[in-house]
């Protein structure tokens, strides 16, 4: 038999992750028994996101683990996204959980498997998935691979069932290069196939939109992170490149590129408390479908001809730009430690909030007015002169 | 599928030498001390050299899938606010 090279190839690394010598004595598992209680606020102009959740994730014996969570988006919405006018705000409640399963084997390799569903009246999801990772290079190394598969179905009020599918899978290896650096490397493929339009917007000569059913998108993220033990502050950056295509020998209709810069800095501002200022820019391109019909955008509503094949209002398709600055305090309360009763069982947690501005420069990123601007960080300057949305999260994780 | 051969051969090719390179660098580390000892390792539990942010990143990459068609396409769920 003709050995092809590309089979080869596959031949050739898998006994180069077979073969690497692996030295660690007491391999542990990752996981630790958790708690997580954490609540997020998203408000835009038009759309409001209250979500609460949960996570918990627990040892169990001969190296197994357990995890899921559990969480509630209440939207409150009357955005371009959704299709409807100003004055009909739409309401709606998601409900997601997911349970996820791993072992941890005595040479450092770890099985994970997880379950995800998502229901709300117009859309259910299934996604299921597993992945292996393994410790190499006496535990200074770890390479990981992933794959999972969502199936949903949509249902959007009046109009009849679709259902879009998305095959995923991904490489990674991180890499600790000192006693105060660690780098990554990730390639992500997504397959998406079925209905990938969004169910609420029109044209308002086209009608619905229409977007390829098919679509193979490629991600590649670096990230570099540095402790400066001498200034007690880290310092992390990541890199994302994304483009898409119909196929791997077809870009066709899509042909989105994307960069993605995120800086990070940590900085510990006492024994428990660390404040950690965030920002990130993004830039990407319009897919080759796509024009820009919206005049409130600099657009022309006719520049879709009429019988177009794909055609698309979503400005999400289009030229973008966005910038998200982030601030946020972490402490760990460690104080109430040999307070006695409840209080010694706090003392491992960890207390989180941050407040982020996302800034858009697409018809996403309404300007606030009197009438729409939540209250407090509603007046913040940057909230009337810059269109996009803010977001308040927090959070308390509790070790048991 | 019309892909031909010799569409194919470069694949093939690039993915033969990447497997090669990850056999010789991963040989080499087996030759190689680690770059870090497990006495030094304290720094490495610091926030500032963790990756994963957990379920606080999960809600910001909802946000951005449903804002960015660059973004996403790790099975997030839409509907009501538009993030398929």
């Amino acid at each position: 038999m003709r050995l092809r090279p590309a089979r080869a190839g596959a031949v050739l690394l898998w006994l180069a992750v077979c073969s690497w010598p692996l030295h660690a004595a007491h391999p542990q598992s990752p996981i630790e028994d958790r708690i997580t209680v954490r609540g997020a606020y998203f408000r835009e102009a038009s759309t409001r996101v209250i979500q609460p959740m949960m996570e918990a994730s627990k040892t169990l014996p001969w190296g197994m683990d357990a995890g899921g969570h559990f969480l509630v988006d209440a939207i409150s919405s009357a955005s371009v996204a959704q299709g409807v006018m100003t004055d009909k705000v739409f309401r709606e409640t998601r409900y997601e959980g997911s349970l996820q399963l791993g072992i941890t084997l005595p040479d450092t390799t770890r099985l994970g498997a997880f379950y995800r569903y998502s229901t709300e009246p117009d859309y259910k999801s299934h996604t299921a998935g597993g992945s292996v990772t393994r410790e190499v290079w006496q535990r200074t190394g770890v390479v990981g691979l992933a794959a999972a598969g969502t199936w949903d179905s949509v249902r959007p009020h009046g109009q009849t069932r679709k259902s879009h599918e998305v095959y995923f899978v991904g490489a990674s290896y991180l890499q600790v290069l000192g006693p105060t650096t660690i780098v990554q490397g990730l390639y992500e493929v997504f397959n998406q196939r079925g209905f990938i339009s969004n169910p609420y917007i029109s044209h308002a000569n086209l009608g619905r939109d229409v977007v390829p059913n098919r679509r193979l998108r490629h991600a590649a993220v670096v990230k570099g992170a540095q402790y400066f033990p001498s200034v007690t502050a880290g310092l992390q950056l990541h890199y994302r490149f994304y483009f898409d295509q119909k196929s791997l020998t077809n870009t066709g209709p899509w042909g989105m590129t994307a960069h993605t810069v995120e800086a990070r800095v940590h900085k510990d501002l006492s024994r428990d408390v660390e404040l950690r200022l965030d920002y990130r820019f993004h830039l990407q391109n319009a897919a080759r479908f796509w024009c820009n019909s919206d005049p409130g955008q600099g657009g022309e509503i006719g520049c879709y001809p009429m019988g177009a094949t794909y055609h698309s209002v979503d400005p999400k398709f289009g030229d973008a730009t966005t910038h998200v600055a982030q601030g946020k305090l972490i402490w760990d309360t460690r104080l109430f430690g040999g307070l006695g009763g409840a209080f010694d069982l706090l003392a491992g947690g960890s207390f989180e909030v941050s407040y982020a501005y996302y800034f858009e420069n697409t018809s996403y990123g309404m300007l606030f007015n009197d009438s729409n601007a939540p209250p407090v960080v509603g007046d913040l300057p940057w909230g009337r002169s810059h269109g996009g949305a803010h977001l308040i999260q927090t959070g308390y994780s509790l070790p048991f | 599928m019309s892909m031909d051969a010799s569409s194919r051969r470069p694949r093939g090719l690039v993915v033969l030498a990447a497997a090669l390179m990850c056999g010789l660098v991963l040989g080499g580390c087996a030759q190689t001390p680690p770059p870090v000892r497990p006495w030094q390792r304290g720094y490495l539990a610091k926030r500032a050299l963790q990756f994963n942010d957990g379920l606080e990143a999960r809600f910001r990459q909802h946000m951005f899938a449903s804002r960015e068609g660059a973004e996403g396409g790790y099975g997030f769920v839409g509907g009501g606010c538009g993030c398929n």
